[in-house]
């Protein structure tokens, strides 16, 4: 009787031993999820400079075409979808005028280093395209050359005429 | 054969010479017969006795005190048990973000390179392990930002900590970032994170979203 009361306590004793030990060894852990939205919305954001240029006067003869006082950088940047093209336009309402002399607005064109820039001619009836776009978001960078078609016939004066470009992100 | 007399005197009976009392000369001692020797020392035994009772008494009369009353005690008062407590404290990891989601708005790269979240992130960490070991928080993300077929990397976003042991940190979608750097030991702590997401022109529009799972584990 008293070996069986001993066995007991010694298996009871082993068995809480066991449990303590293992309860110990095990490692807890607790997990929680953190969600993260973010909104991107359609954007444009076009930069010129400068934004005045010039055209200096030359013989016709010997200038054909006279080359503006400087070229203007141009930065483009676009957000839109991934199946969307951005637009550039180039829109001039009218001529150059000095007074009530004008010089036809399309007498004014341009050439364009890096892509999607491309080069043109301004036509008061209809916006050009300044650049074609791929699809989708981006920040583009280029400089437009622009030029004045000389002619004998232009009336002396300080002519001046407003461009406006517009890019547009869809 | 050395006998003690009457008066404290100490006489050698067989030479007949005092030791001390030089003024009782020798033929004034008479010497005991042996019956007298005897009869005295039992006497003085008697005397020893009867002299030392009070004392013995005494102590006798204490030491039965002392036992009644512990008997006494013992019976009453003084009954022991012993308790024994056994307490068992595992391994425990808690974990509490709030808000569980955060928004980033839209912003003009441009203007705003870097965009905050809508609201910061309250983390509560609760920790029980042993002394000399460390809990550990990681953050993982599975993948980047989606939007359809579109895509913000997760490594844009990023994250600073109020406190410690919260440390700041960005996402990747690779490997599971650690978000905390805990001492050895339990403990309960709290902080704030900070979201912030890289503006960039090269997204395009949509409305992105990403989960990550952050992981506190106490070894």
């Amino acid at each position: 009787m008293k070996n069986i009361w001993k066995i007991l306590m010694t298996i009871t004793v082993v068995a809480g031993a066991a449990l303590i030990l293992s309860t110990a060894a095990f490692a807890a852990s607790d997990s929680k999820t953190l969600t993260i939205n973010a909104t991107i919305s359609a954007r444009a954001e076009l930069v010129l400079a400068p934004t005045t240029i010039n055209f200096a006067d030359n013989s016709p003869t010997t200038v054909s075409s006279v080359s503006a006082d400087n070229p203007v950088a141009v930065t483009a940047r676009v957000r839109t979808g991934k199946a969307t093209a951005a637009t550039l336009t180039v829109a001039s309402a009218n001529d150059l005028t000095s007074g009530s002399d004008t010089i036809p607005i399309s007498a004014v064109s341009w050439t364009a280093s890096g892509a999607p820039f491309i080069a043109g001619t301004l036509n008061k009836a209809s916006a050009q395209s300044g650049a074609t776009f791929g699809n989708g978001s981006g920040t583009y960078n280029g400089t437009y050359s622009f030029f004045l078609a000389n002619n004998w016939t232009y009336n002396t004066g300080s002519y001046s005429a407003t461009v406006t470009y517009t890019l547009t992100a869809p | 054969m050395t006998v003690i007399i009457e008066r404290g005197l100490t006489v050698d009976l067989t030479e007949q010479k005092t030791t001390k009392q030089s003024a009782i000369s020798k033929s004034s001692v008479k010497p005991l017969d042996e019956s007298e020797q005897q009869i005295h020392l039992r006497r003085k035994e008697e005397n020893m006795k009867n002299n030392s009772r009070p004392t013995g008494t005494l102590l006798s009369i204490l030491a039965a005190m002392v036992m009644v009353a512990m008997m006494a005690g013992s019976t009453l008062f003084a009954a022991t048990q012993t308790l024994t407590i056994n307490a068992t404290v595992s391994a425990r990891a808690e974990l509490t973000l709030s808000p569980s989601t955060i928004s980033f708005a839209d912003a003009s790269p441009t203007i705003s390179p870097t965009i905050a979240a809508n609201s910061t992130v309250a983390v509560t960490a609760n920790v029980r392990t042993a002394a000399n070991s460390k809990a550990t928080l990681l953050a993982a993300v599975s993948g980047d930002l989606t939007s359809g077929g579109d895509s913000i990397p997760a490594s844009n976003v990023s994250w600073t900590a109020s406190a410690g042991p919260f440390i700041a940190g960005t996402l990747n979608k690779t490997t599971a970032q650690s978000a905390a750097n805990f001492a050895n030991g339990s403990g309960s702590y709290n902080g704030v994170y900070t979201f912030t997401l890289a503006n960039s022109w090269s997204y395009n529009t949509g409305s992105y979203a990403a989960t990550v799972t952050y992981t506190l584990t106490a070894p």
